[in-house]
């Protein structure tokens, strides 16, 4: 079989790294361990040069909006252009720009970000009014599941009665850990599934082949 | 046949306003609901104060902007109750938007009287998640040769006695994450260390399994147990403002949920019979 | 009302995010539009300076292996040339293969044998028997939940109902934290306004 830069090299680079880490785990090899701790030290590297990503496609995408002047809000596409720039370099340079960088953060991003997640609450509340039926034996225990936390979420369920909490708790010990713990092993073997096919190169949409 | 405009949904703006006072109300006139201290932040608190001038404590600060309301009073609270009872502290921050918040956590410790360098020492970011907690934890030095500000590890007194996770007594975990209640008990288990999670309140069910196991000591319930937290230390803040308000929207979910659950009994399976 | 500017950008932000309420506008896209710029600006400046902390630094200290992962993080961008984007699938296959590994090596103990472990419990008390039958069921269902013939659905039905009930029960609770969530930023957004810029919230 013909081994190609473009197809298989990359493949074998990843089996080959996963294997010296998988075995530095279980059997103690000084060199082994060093060698598995440096390639570890490699990934976060290359992990933070992922984080430009955004930045690139971003740019790319609203330079071609505001060049082709035909849409109507090219102007959110100079304001956005402009805020990444501004923000980059009051990050980068945050020793000369300590104060644009905390009001950028603390006044702008931070409240933004709390806002629009906040909005989902609306929602939330009106799915609560829609959604939450007993229709059946399903919705009275998700009915059941979400009641009994949510009174014994806040001190007002305490106030109402003193087993509202105890309930509370036995609905995240015992059915909530019961049903997470049948999803958390049932997706660990999945995830081992994944991880050996993605080692030995049997899963390779990730690096986009088949 | 031409379409028929929607008939506009008066009722999605009646309960979007309700949401609305529920919990302004309460934040206007405090209705003085007490507090009571449960199990969990209880479980939090003694492992915190059983803590002593020899003990290392790690906190990752590892949540985004929209979870700061939850997660920045409960890795507060965590910080200056370890450094309160003499510990050291070593700050990461695994998620981007941490970074900020584990610069604001440990200003606000120096400005308690911590000394930087000696009783608390900021590292900064490491990306890579999982990969890079595990490299960080196999050897702290070569993953960081400097802290956040780039002063070298080898002129900073604490980071002398830290080099892998066995140095650590405990790791504290601020979480938004679901994904970190899975590889920070599996990165951890080979070092010995004590973990507590302090989740947002949408990652607590997720824990429970970890937490019953014994795999997490210890764990922080959203906004909740970060005020009986801010109680135990006598150090009110936003957490225990905001419990009235919560109280509030808590009941007229409740409210909806009972009134939608009669009004379908009353009237629409008697429309179906 | 407040008389400082940083306020003030607060405020008037988050009313500009909460006119999503009356639908999509052009005040909203404003600020939308600034949260992304900024977001993307902030991750990009704060990935720069863990390349240089962590790679380039180092690297001019002394350690020239990192030559290797720098380069590595270069082609990733390649992907943005296609006579070259096959260069991105190095990196990139490094970095999973680097995670699968990770999650291989601890996930037995982790998520098998210490959850397993705590399950095995007696079945002396209702909790108890509604934990390890939770569990059971919970397994079962994920495997063979869809069973396609008519008999084996019947035989097994009780099975499909313990099993929806745990599931069922357990998100509701996780609701109730999504929910615990949203509540715990809108009452931080209200005391914003009505507090620090309206001053009615004393």
């Amino acid at each position: 079989m013909k081994l190609t830069l473009e197809r298989n090299l990359p493949l074998v680079a990843a089996f080959l790294i996963g294997v010296i880490i998988v075995v530095a785990y279980f059997v103690d090899i000084p060199q082994l361990t060093r060698v598995s701790t440096e390639l570890r030290n490699w990934a976060v590297i290359i992990t933070a040069f992922t984080m430009g990503i955004g930045l690139v496609n971003l740019s790319s995408v609203h330079v071609k909006r505001i060049a082709a002047m035909n849409r109507k809000d090219w102007y959110n596409s100079v304001l956005l252009l402009a805020a990444m720039g501004t923000m980059f370099v009051a990050t980068y340079y945050q020793k000369s720009f300590e104060s644009l960088f905390k009001y950028l953060f603390d006044n702008v991003y931070g409240p933004l970000g709390t806002a629009m997640m906040s909005l989902v609450m609306f929602g939330m509340a009106v799915t609560c009014y829609r959604g939450f039926k007993l229709k059946n034996l399903d919705g009275f225990f998700i009915v059941f599941g979400a009641v009994a936390t949510m009174l014994g979420n806040a001190p007002v369920g305490a106030a109402i009665s003193k087993y509202i909490p105890a309930l509370s708790d036995w609905v995240y010990k015992i059915p909530n850990v019961a049903g997470q713990r049948g999803i958390l092993i049932s997706s660990a073997v999945g995830a081992l599934a994944v991880g050996l096919r993605v080692l030995v190169g049997l899963e390779r949409r990730h690096i986009g082949l088949d | 046949m031409t379409a028929q405009p929607a008939k506009p949904q008066h009722w999605r703006r009646i309960i979007h306003l309700l949401v609305f006072l529920s919990m302004l109300i309460p934040l206007l006139r405090p209705l003085g609901i007490p507090i009571p201290i449960g199990e969990t932040s209880r479980a939090v608190y003694d492992y915190i104060q059983a803590l002593g001038p020899a003990d290392v404590l790690l906190v990752s600060s590892n949540f985004s902007v929209p979870q700061a309301p939850e997660c920045l009073p409960q890795m507060t609270c965590v910080t200056l109750h370890a450094l309160s009872r003499g510990a050291k502290i070593v700050v990461i921050a695994s998620s981007a938007d941490g970074a900020r918040y584990a610069t604001t956590v440990t200003e606000l410790a120096v400005d308690e009287g911590a000394r930087y360098g000696t009783d608390i020492v900021l590292l900064g970011f490491l990306p890579g998640e999982e990969a890079g907690v595990s490299a960080f934890l196999a050897d702290v030095h070569r993953t960081f040769a400097t802290d956040q500000e780039g002063t070298p590890l080898a002129n900073l007194p604490l980071m002398q006695t830290v080099h892998t996770g066995s140095d650590f007594k405990g790791v504290s975990v601020t979480t938004a994450s679901a994904n970190d209640m899975d590889f920070w008990p599996r990165q951890l288990q080979k070092y010995g260390a004590a973990l507590i999670m302090a989740s947002q309140a949408s990652s607590w069910p997720k824990l429970q399994p970890y937490l019953r196991s014994g795999q997490v000591t210890a764990g922080l319930n959203g906004q909740r147990d970060a005020a009986e937290y801010e109680l135990l230390l006598h150090r009110p803040a936003s957490s225990v403002a905001a419990m009235d308000a919560t109280s509030g929207a808590y009941l007229l979910i409740v409210a909806l949920v009972v009134a939608s659950n009669v009004a379908y009994f009353v009237f629409e399976r008697r429309k179906g019979r | 009302m407040s008389s400082s500017f940083s306020v003030w950008t607060t405020a008037l932000l988050t009313l500009g995010v909460y006119s999503f309420l009356i639908g999509y506008n052009p005040v909203f896209a404003i600020v939308e539009h600034l949260f992304v710029g900024i977001g993307a600006g902030y991750m990009a400046a704060i990935g720069l300076q863990n390349i240089v902390k962590q790679g380039f630094t180092p690297l001019t200290n002394g350690n020239a292996w990192l030559v290797v992962p720098i380069a590595l993080g270069i082609m990733i961008y390649a992907r943005y040339s296609r006579p070259v984007a096959w260069l991105s699938r190095y990196p990139i296959a490094i970095v999973v293969a680097v995670g699968s590994a990770l999650t291989i090596s601890g996930t037995i103990q982790a998520q098998f044998i210490a959850q397993i472990q705590d399950t095995i419990v007696p079945l002396t008390s209702f909790s108890n028997i509604v934990l390890v039958v939770g569990t059971a069921t919970t397994i079962w269902y994920f495997y063979f939940g869809t069973l396609k013939s008519k008999a084996a659905q019947q035989s097994y039905e009780w099975i499909s109902v313990a099993a929806r009930a745990t599931m069922m029960m357990a998100f509701g609770a996780g609701y109730t934290g999504i929910l615990a969530g949203n509540i715990a930023r809108m009452v931080g957004i209200i005391r914003q306004l009505f507090g620090e810029w309206l001053h009615f919230i004393k």
